[in-house]
């Protein structure tokens, strides 16, 4: 079970936890018809670095007077949360019309999940009086969302924040699976 | 820096810049929206850039959500298809 703070800081942190997070797929316009199409994720997890996410809020927030936008990021790197039940079943993508590999919960692929041995997946116990299931996280689907949407999320949306030792563990994990090296199959 | 520098007052959530597309702000306006309903985004949706200050006086909005209930606990796809009808 990892730990969490329930605190509320006005600047998005590393580690945060919201709920109903959009993703927009695309938006497009045709002939007058404009299309948009959005993905609503019941929780996401921060994963930029805490210091960009610090002086980002410090120089666009702050109001001082300073020359440049630098410190300013684009967008902030978040990853879904899933819920493991529906991960051992490969059906948490399923309202999206998408069959995931089933894991066998009993088994040793289910107990590697749940050890986080697997590279793309992290798994999380929350404590008892947050609520939220036990969670995979998992790194392959992370996607980027806007500061300033985000920011006013955070108002309404913000469950917890997985505190400094764990959330370490989380982005060190996740660092380690994008710069894999994807190696070729031996030929045959 | 310690958290306690970081901490801000309520009155900075929403002291910054504006600067969410139209898009975006037709995409919050949704969320709330859990049932298949029809909105307009009006003038006060959309940024203050000259650009879309001339685009507001000449162009409407009209969408209409193609939304179910959300189903708890698994990710959701909502697609929005708009009319852009101009006065």
């Amino acid at each position: 079970m990892i730990k969490v703070k329930r605190q509320k800081w006005a600047r998005i942190r590393q580690g945060d936890i919201f709920r109903d997070i959009e993703f927009l797929e695309y938006a497009s316009e045709v002939s007058g018809i404009v299309e948009v199409s959005k993905i609503v994720f019941p929780l996401v997890i921060v994963l930029t670095q805490d210091c960009d996410l610090e002086q980002d809020y410090k120089f666009r927030w702050s109001k001082k007077n300073v020359k440049t936008q630098d410190k300013w990021i684009i967008s902030v790197i978040v990853a879904p949360l899933y819920n493991a039940e529906h991960v051992y079943e490969g059906s948490h993508l399923s309202e999206l019309g998408m069959k995931m590999e089933p894991i066998n919960k009993k088994k040793t692929p289910g107990k590697n999940l749940r050890k986080s041995e697997v590279p793309r997946f992290h798994y999380l116990e929350f404590p008892d009086d947050i609520d939220i299931v036990p969670s995979v996280i998992d790194f392959k689907h992370y996607f980027t969302s806007n500061v300033n949407y985000l920011k006013k999320r955070k108002k309404i949306n913000f469950i917890c924040q997985v505190s400094e030792l764990y959330r370490e563990d989380i982005s060190h994990r996740f660092a380690s699976y994008l710069s894999r090296i994807g190696l070729p199959l031996p030929q045959k | 820096m310690t958290d306690d520098q970081n901490t801000a007052s309520s009155n900075d959530y929403d002291s910054g810049p504006e600067t969410s597309t139209i898009t975006q702000e037709i995409a919050h306006s949704a969320t709330s929206q859990q049932s298949k309903e029809k909105y307009k985004t009006g003038q006060e949706t959309i940024g203050k850039d000259v650009e879309q200050e001339k685009m507001e006086k000449a162009v409407r909005y009209e969408f209409e959500i193609d939304a179910e209930k959300y189903h708890i606990g698994k990710p959701k796809r909502l697609i929005l298809r708009g009319k852009i009808i101009h006065d």
